[in-house]
């Protein structure tokens, strides 16, 4: 095994791969960029290493430095996480000759498979559908028109190297051709430093499904399961789940042994995945391998119990895999959402700031990967992910209840976010049965407007707290205090176990700064709630506050009032 | 009075009152929500919210207040809050009641000489799709209405003239 592994990245990734190292008694490397130099992921790694200024170019994207890195502090080993360097062939050869080993497949397998029109030719070798399209990345429009011609509109134009739905152009009649192909190539020579793209046949309403695999250096290769990706926003997946609500048995098993088949034929060795998608008929079809481990990888972790980064460096030091096919059972579903600092309501433009209050969301079954706290400013240089909020429950349904818990749970202040949208999807009709495609969010949230009722619930709460705070307008209090009069047992408890025992001043208060990381509230999703719907028959027993107290023993001045007037 | 509350740049008129250690907030057409402080902390307010006949759900409010700018996460978002229309009518005379936003009068529920009390509605304004109550700050006697139902009135013209109740 490994004595000491470097892990080139940042965020939540980073943070994700470190924990794994410690638990498995591996000293931990990190790099940084100025902007990161005091991220969380520098402050767990047992050393850190500067990489350069800020701009990935210069730090987490440039190969040499990361690479003097690794040999100064005596990695033996290098996980590169997601993103930057984890598909890049020339790192993987470089530290290959340095002496260190890459935690991801071999540099030739990277090669093959990083160019999609390869990935394409391996699949359809091995008997596994793809889509009509071009088989190698045409130089001139008129080639893209005869093929757009014969395959018939919609098409789609992609980058023919990388990936995060970067690039990607939806043209839907020739006319539009011409501007798809220049900014699909123009997009793809900044994003990737390669402006060689392709065409392919756009599916309308499609699933996007994928395999993961795990395959050792002895000839072992497993397949772990689906899982379904198909809320995108912008080509890029925001909540995935496992299993796939729409597979039958035997296409779960036809996909399973497809992607098998075609990682076979490449090769393949360490975590991999392969996408497809599927079209309304239920018929699949081959879209590209992602050679390296997966933000999404989280929920199969869940449903089949395997630390996937544990498996991942277990391959790298040459370990056999130690599970067999049969033994892989999923249990339960998983789900998983990407928060972002984006503003959903303003198409996704991002939110860069400092975020200034942090409550991440906690309690059973419930795994939040971030690298975030308060004070932190988000960069502008890189992705805004803020994290990963993954869940596990028993059944979709009861996971899907846990998700919306988690996501009311999770605050975060000084940036916008995606949570709000995120409760909408999960919490959507269309989604609760399963029935979602690529085009979700277009079709059923765009655009999207939040819930009037909550606004209204904001508006009522800041004049509340302003009440609360203001002396003279009933009796003053200072601002810690908890609610004497109005408060159960059980929060006046946890009030008291969080206050400072003297408290803040009635009237003005502090400058505000947060304590994170408390426990919050959550409920059932807003149908479940329902406000604004009709009492259910006998709702007019229904308990108040007052009967809240009542069960602790209690009884109250005010809720004899409440329920009088009711 | 119902103040106006600027929330995500859309004012809403809260119909919000005090009922000892309670609220009501009411709601045209919409039926009322009863208010509970269940507890506060530094940068935090739990609300008991019901309607009527339906069991009270805990809602947690978190608030970072900033160079006098307030956002409050309510369940998935940060709303930006601010209150410069209600400031304004507070500030405004007891004795002159004025709009606080360009508004439609909807409803005129007094007429010269009526005795009103504090927080009384004494007009019903609407203004961007909302309804708002006009109220006096302190209780007095009606000398002049100036306006009538449907008359479109801004911030400034006095629209109920009082004097105070001795």
């Amino acid at each position: 095994m490994f004595n000491r592994v470097l892990v080139a990245n940042r965020g939540e990734v980073a943070v994700r791969v470190l924990r794994t190292l410690r638990e498995m008694g591996i000293s931990s490397v990190a790099v940084y960029s100025d902007a990161d130099r005091d991220a969380p992921h520098v402050r767990m790694a047992d050393s850190a290493y500067r990489l350069g200024p800020s701009p990935p170019r210069e730090s987490y994207l440039n190969v040499a430095r990361v690479l003097a890195a690794a040999r100064e502090s005596g990695a033996d080993a290098v996980h590169p996480g997601y993103g930057f360097l984890a598909e890049n062939h020339h790192f993987a050869r470089a530290l290959l000759e340095a002496g260190i080993t890459f935690i991801g497949p071999p540099a030739a397998v990277i090669e093959r498979l990083r160019r999609k029109t390869t990935a394409r030719e391996i699949f359809a070798q091995s008997g596994v559908p793809i889509l009509p399209g071009t088989l190698d990345s045409p130089t001139s429009l008129a080639e893209f028109a005869s093929a757009a011609e014969r395959i018939g509109y919609p098409v789609i134009i992609k980058p023919a190297v990388g990936g995060g739905g970067k690039g990607l152009q939806v043209v839907s009649s020739p006319a539009q051709l011409a501007a798809g192909v220049q900014a699909c190539a123009r997009e793809a020579q900044s994003a990737f430093g390669e402006s060689a793209i392709y065409l392919e046949k756009y599916l309308e309403h499609a699933r996007h499904l994928e395999i993961q695999v795990l395959a050792d250096r002895h000839g072992e290769m497993l397949q772990l399961f689906e899982r379904e990706c198909s809320i995108q926003r912008r080509h890029q997946k925001i909540v995935e789940e496992t299993p796939s609500p729409a597979l039958t048995p035997t296409q779960r098993a036809e996909l399973g042994a497809a992607a098998l088949r075609a990682m076979s034929a490449a090769g393949y060795v360490n975590a991999g995945t392969v996408e497809f998608l599927l079209d309304e008929r239920g018929r699949f079809y081959f879209l590209e391998v992602n050679s390296r481990l997966q933000m999404e990888h989280a929920i199969t972790e869940l449903t089949l119990g395997v630390d996937l980064v544990r498996k991942q460096i277990e391959i790298a030091a040459g370990r056999p895999l130690g599970l067999t096919q049969d033994s892989l059972a999923p249990r339960g579903h998983a789900i998983e959402c990407r928060l972002y600092a984006e503003t959903p309501a303003r198409s996704f433009l991002p939110s860069p700031g400092t975020i200034t209050h942090f409550a991440p969301a906690e309690g059973p079954f419930v795994r939040f990967e971030h690298a975030l706290r308060v004070g932190a400013h988000l960069p502008r240089d890189y992705d805004p992910i803020l994290g990963k909020l993954v869940v596990w429950a028993e059944n979709r349904p009861a996971a899907i209840a846990r998700m919306i818990r988690a996501l009311e749970e999770n605050v975060l202040l000084g940036v916008e976010t995606s949570t709000e949208l995120l409760i909408a999807i999960v919490g959507h009709d269309r989604f609760r049965a399963g029935a979602v495609h690529t085009q979700f969010i277009e079709d059923e949230l765009t655009p999207f407007r939040s819930d009037e009722l909550y606004s209204e619930l904001a508006g009522a709460a800041y004049l509340v707290a302003r009440g609360l705070e203001r002396p003279g307008s009933g009796a003053p209090r200072a601002s810690l205090e908890p609610h004497a009069s109005a408060v159960p047992p059980s929060v006046a408890r946890r009030e008291s176990r969080q206050s400072s025992p003297r408290g803040g001043p009635p009237g003005k208060k502090p400058p505000r700064r947060c304590a994170g990381g408390e426990e919050s509230a959550g409920r059932p999703a807003p149908s479940a709630w329902g406000l604004d719907a009709t009492p259910k028959p006998g709702a007019g027993v229904s308990p108040g506050p007052w009967q809240t107290l009542a069960r602790f023993g209690r009884t109250h001045k005010s809720g004899k009032r409440l329920r009088r007037s009711q | 009075m119902s103040p106006t509350v600027r929330v995500d740049g859309k004012d809403h008129a809260l119909d919000l009152t005090k009922e000892g250690d309670r609220f009501v907030l009411r709601r045209p057409g919409r039926g009322a929500l009863h208010i509970a402080v269940a507890a506060t902390d530094q940068n935090r307010l739990q609300l008991w919210v019901s309607s009527e006949g339906r069991a009270p759900r805990l809602f947690d409010f978190h608030l970072v207040s900033e160079d006098g700018a307030t956002q409050i996460w309510c369940r998935g978002r940060a709303r930006h809050i601010s209150h410069a229309t209600a400031a304004a009518t507070s500030k405004g005379s007891e004795r002159e009641l004025t709009p606080p936003l360009p508004a439609t009068v909807v409803q005129v529920l007094v007429a010269p000489g009526d005795h009103v009390t504090e927080g009384q509605p004494v007009l019903v304004l609407t203004a961007m799709k909302n309804e708002m109550t006009l109220a006096p700050a302190a209780d007095g006697i009606v000398q002049a209405v100036n306006v009538r139902e449907g008359e479109r009135v801004s911030p400034g013209q006095v629209l109920v003239e009082m004097t105070p109740n001795d």
